[in-house]
């Protein structure tokens, strides 16, 4: 063409460049923000769970101090056993998870110790569910009643 | 006559930048709604508190001995790095199944120690704060700490249970 110099579009050129370099940026700061929101979201979520999987510990050592033999009963051979209970929010009906307790009372004659495992569940939600077990050795002997250990996550020495 | 190109380079970096603004502005209503959302559910700092103040409770839960001063609190309780079958074997009670948890607040920082039965110790930073008190009341001690973040201190308090 005529009179139009060679370097006519190359503004044009350049200008979409930065604007596919800054939309690339832009969208990986979005991608940032998004995951800094799931993980505040998992955070919650796991607090959560942890506080389900002490409410099953809790609520397994207060069945046990009313009887040493729950749920079973004196003269059982069973030792190993175990339940599941969900909770909901207050009035709400909201339902807020569940936890699974394993009660083992395989050491309970020998040395008068249960170990107690409780695994606290969040009411599944999609990704932002989580788990949490809590590890707790009760000795249940008379007058010495109480918490021998507690450990979060894994049974100790695993 | 004389065409006129299809943008100025001046037009072009305008365009530019009114994006870019745009998308900032997006990334950061996202940011926002992030700490809204926290915010919302009674967390944003307060969820590194509730960490902090976890990891004392379940170190105190663990305990069956308690020893505590101005900045710095130290349990007594069974190693759970050993198997429940091992410690039983050297005994419940004895130096080896048992291990220290010493927390030190030492210049902005709240440290975690954990010394096992032989001695080994293993020294971790757990938080940086602004301050770090314990005051004993009996079987019970109150846990007063301060986080200082996006130019604000918080305070928080908890109270632990001693054995």
């Amino acid at each position: 063409m005529r009179g139009v110099p060679k370097s006519q579009g190359s503004v044009l050129i350049f200008a979409l460049m930065l604007t596919v370099l800054t939309t690339l940026i832009g969208l990986s700061l979005i991608g940032m923000k998004k995951g800094h929101y799931s993980a505040s979201q998992l955070t919650i979520r796991a607090e959560q769970a942890r506080l389900l999987a002490h409410a099953g510990v809790h609520d397994a050592i207060a069945k046990l101090q009313k009887d040493p033999f729950f749920p079973s009963g004196m003269g059982d051979n069973q030792t190993y056993f175990s339940y599941k209970e969900s909770m909901t929010a207050g009035d709400s009906g909201r339902a807020l998870g569940y936890y699974q307790v394993t009660v083992d009372q395989l050491l309970r004659d020998k040395e008068g110790l249960v170990v107690i495992k409780s695994v606290g569940q969040t009411a599944f939600s999609g990704e932002t569910s989580a788990r949490h077990a809590t590890y707790v050795e009760l000795n249940i002997k008379a007058g010495s009643f109480g918490v021998v250990a507690w450990k979060e996550g894994r049974p100790p020495g695993n | 006559m004389k065409g006129r190109s299809a943008f100025s380079l001046l037009e072009a970096i305008l365009t530019v930048f009114i994006f870019s603004l745009v998308l900032s502005a997006l990334a950061y209503s996202l940011g926002q709604l992030s700490r809204v959302s926290l915010a919302r559910q009674d967390f944003g700092l307060e969820l590194e508190a509730v960490q902090v103040t976890q990891l004392v409770r379940d170190d105190a839960r663990n305990a069956t001995q308690a020893e505590l001063g101005a900045g710095w609190i130290q349990f007594t309780g069974q190693d759970l790095e050993q198997p429940l079958a091992t410690r039983i074997e050297q005994g419940m009670t004895a130096t080896p199944s048992l291990a220290t948890v010493r927390y030190e607040f030492t210049e902005g920082w709240l440290y975690r120690t954990r010394t096992d039965g032989n001695g080994q110790s293993q020294t971790a930073p757990m938080a940086e704060l602004a301050a770090f008190e314990i005051e004993p009341s009996g079987r019970l001690a109150t846990v007063r700490f301060a986080f200082s973040k996006l130019n604000k201190v918080e305070h928080f308090e908890a109270r632990l249970k001693l054995p």
